[in-house]
């Protein structure tokens, strides 16, 4: 049961096509999982087509026909990004990390879940970066039963799925599929739940900053 | 909130023009199309015609239907309203507080049930109305070169030209959906920002995707605007930033375990859906309209939007989020 979901304005900016491609990555993979969601953006793309039905027009090129026409002739004509997304994926992922890793991820993972390069970034808490580009970082972490993270704030916002298991942050209770976004301002300590692991997908816009006592020591490290 | 009743105002020339919410809003014969909108000295309301004040004061045209119950047109506080009818513009005698001004757009869409009720807004002038509806340039006998054929689409039907792709590489149905969609693609793409051969390029290469994943269309998904939209948004992206959208398989094993509908969704025929969003759109009061074609129609962030139109981000993301919540509800409690 998701209890935790992306407010509307993720969704409308994810439906129509303006979100970044960091948040809309959150949103792809949380509407893989959540079918309220999904129902919400298919919502969102039915006012965008009927408004298009209604829209204006803009005249094509007399042989705009002519030329989409021949094209579809040609098989190998459009090499897309669309296309590749739309093929086999070229990795052999194991049956583990295809029940885990909705596929609007899989394309970000190298290889299985078990064989990804997982890095201890603290206490209980492994880390595999899939990203990292100006001051966005998108990572799989995996906190260990019953472990607490150190409390932090971010630069920016940070966005967190759950992917399996859950965790707790103050009194709200986060499970399979439902979504967190904590923004600059939030100083937040997360408890993974006692009966497994917690493997999350999280997106950070900014630095994050540790705000414990011990924590503020660490803070160099967990930037670098 | 106004209230709207029917009955007969009185206009400045001596003439009078009868008021009829019965169905809509009418003023004489002319529909009410946006009401309350909040002018710099006044309150407009769009009708869909002209309305010309009657020559000789000859009232006759003018009478309010008998067989409909009215009663006299009040406004905030009340009182029957007089009102000066100039051309097009009907303006109160009274200048209080509830100044309030009539004026007529001629190329509008007829809407039925206008909000004429609805929370007046400040800040909108009629300059900026014009821009609300998308197709407002485009109706008939108005300035507009460019007219494609056949207003709204049977979705029905554009659902059977895909199918006919699919089962049988049908290139007249193709057509079909290339000579109605392609230039609204086109357009769409150049509001969104994109320069003419830009938009040409995605558009062509869109519609080339419309004919290779013609199979992969479910009408119990999507209807076929719908679809095809989503195709030319993902072509854009890819274009723009090679982000990845795959289509999401339901026998994916990531699904077995992941409900793939919510509960107690309305089931819709491919045209009812779009009627029932279409009808909703045309009955936002203009503020909500306003936004929700910035944000649907020229897909722009919420960011931009607050910055072109000069309004904190917390409005147009509320602003949108209840438009939202009111089609919805409008999506799952429609009677069918």
């Amino acid at each position: 049961m998701i209890t935790q979901h992306l407010s509307d304005d993720f969704l409308i900016e994810y439906a129509n096509g303006a979100l970044a491609a960091p948040e809309s990555l959150v949103v792809g993979n949380h509407i893989a999982l959540c079918a309220e969601c999904r129902a919400r953006v298919e919502t969102f793309e039915d006012v965008s087509a009927v408004l298009l039905e209604d829209g204006n027009t803009e005249a094509i090129s007399a042989d705009a026909l002519d030329a989409v026409l021949s094209r579809i002739e040609s098989p190998a004509d459009i090499e897309s990004p669309a296309d590749e997304a739309d093929a086999e994926p070229r990795i052999q992922f194991d049956q583990a990390t295809l029940e885990l890793i909705p596929p609007p991820l899989r394309s970000y993972l190298g290889d299985s879940l078990s064989a990804l390069n997982w890095k201890r970034t603290g206490r209980g808490l492994e880390e595999v970066s899939l990203l990292r580009e100006d001051d966005v970082r998108i990572s799989l972490l995996r906190i260990r039963v019953g472990q607490k993270v150190p409390s932090h704030t971010h630069g920016g916002e940070e966005f967190t799925l759950v992917l399996s298991g859950g965790y707790s942050d103050g009194d709200t209770h986060y499970g399979k599929g439902d979504v967190s976004v904590a923004d600059g301002e939030m100083d937040h300590a997360p408890v993974a739940d006692d009966d497994g692991p917690c493997l999350c997908l999280t997106v950070r816009r900014g630095s994050t900053r540790l705000t414990g006592p011990i924590g503020r020591f660490l803070n160099p490290m967990v930037r670098g | 909130m106004d209230s709207v009743q029917c009955g007969i105002a009185a206009t400045a020339q001596g003439g009078q023009v009868s008021v009829n919410a019965m169905s809509g809003v009418m003023i004489n014969d002319a529909k009410v199309v946006i009401a309350d909108i909040a002018a710099s000295n006044g309150v407009i309301h769009v009708i869909e015609k002209v309305i010309l004040p009657p020559r000789n004061n000859d009232q006759t045209s003018i009478k309010p239907d008998p067989l409909r119950r009215g009663r006299f047109f009040e406004i905030q506080s009340g009182g029957p309203h007089v009102f000066n009818i100039a051309a097009h513009t009907l303006r109160p005698k009274d200048t209080s507080r509830n100044n309030c001004f009539m004026q007529t757009l001629i190329d509008s869409t007829a809407i039925k049930t206008p909000a004429f009720a609805a929370v007046p807004v400040m800040g909108v002038r009629l300059a900026e109305s014009k821009g609300f509806y998308p197709n407002m340039k485009s109706k008939p006998g108005v300035k507009s070169g460019r007219k494609a054929p056949g207003k709204t689409a049977d979705m029905k039907h554009m659902a059977d030209c895909i199918r006919a792709i699919a089962a049988r590489k049908d290139r007249q149905a193709f057509e079909e959906l290339f000579r109605f969609y392609a230039p609204r693609l086109k357009a769409v793409l150049m509001k969104g920002g994109a320069g003419a051969q830009e938009a040409e390029e995605v558009m062509q290469e869109a519609m080339v995707l419309v004919w290779r994943k013609a199979e992969q269309f479910d009408s119990s998904k999507a209807s076929a605007s719908t679809w095809i939209y989503t195709i030319a948004r993902n072509r854009r992206i890819d274009l723009l930033r090679r982000e990845k959208r795959p289509a999401l398989d339901p026998d994916d094993p990531f699904f077995q375990n992941i409900s793939a509908n919510p509960d107690g969704e309305q089931v819709y025929t491919e045209n009812q859906r779009a009627g029932i969003i279409r009808e909703y759109i045309r009955t936002l009061p203009p503020e909500q309209l306003l936004l929700v074609q910035k944000a649907f129609y020229e897909e722009m962030t919420h960011q931009a939007i607050a910055a072109e139109l000069d309004m904190p981000l917390g409005t147009v993301k509320s602003r949108l989020r209840i438009a939202m919540r009111r089609l919805r509800e409008q999506l799952s409690g429609a009677e069918l």
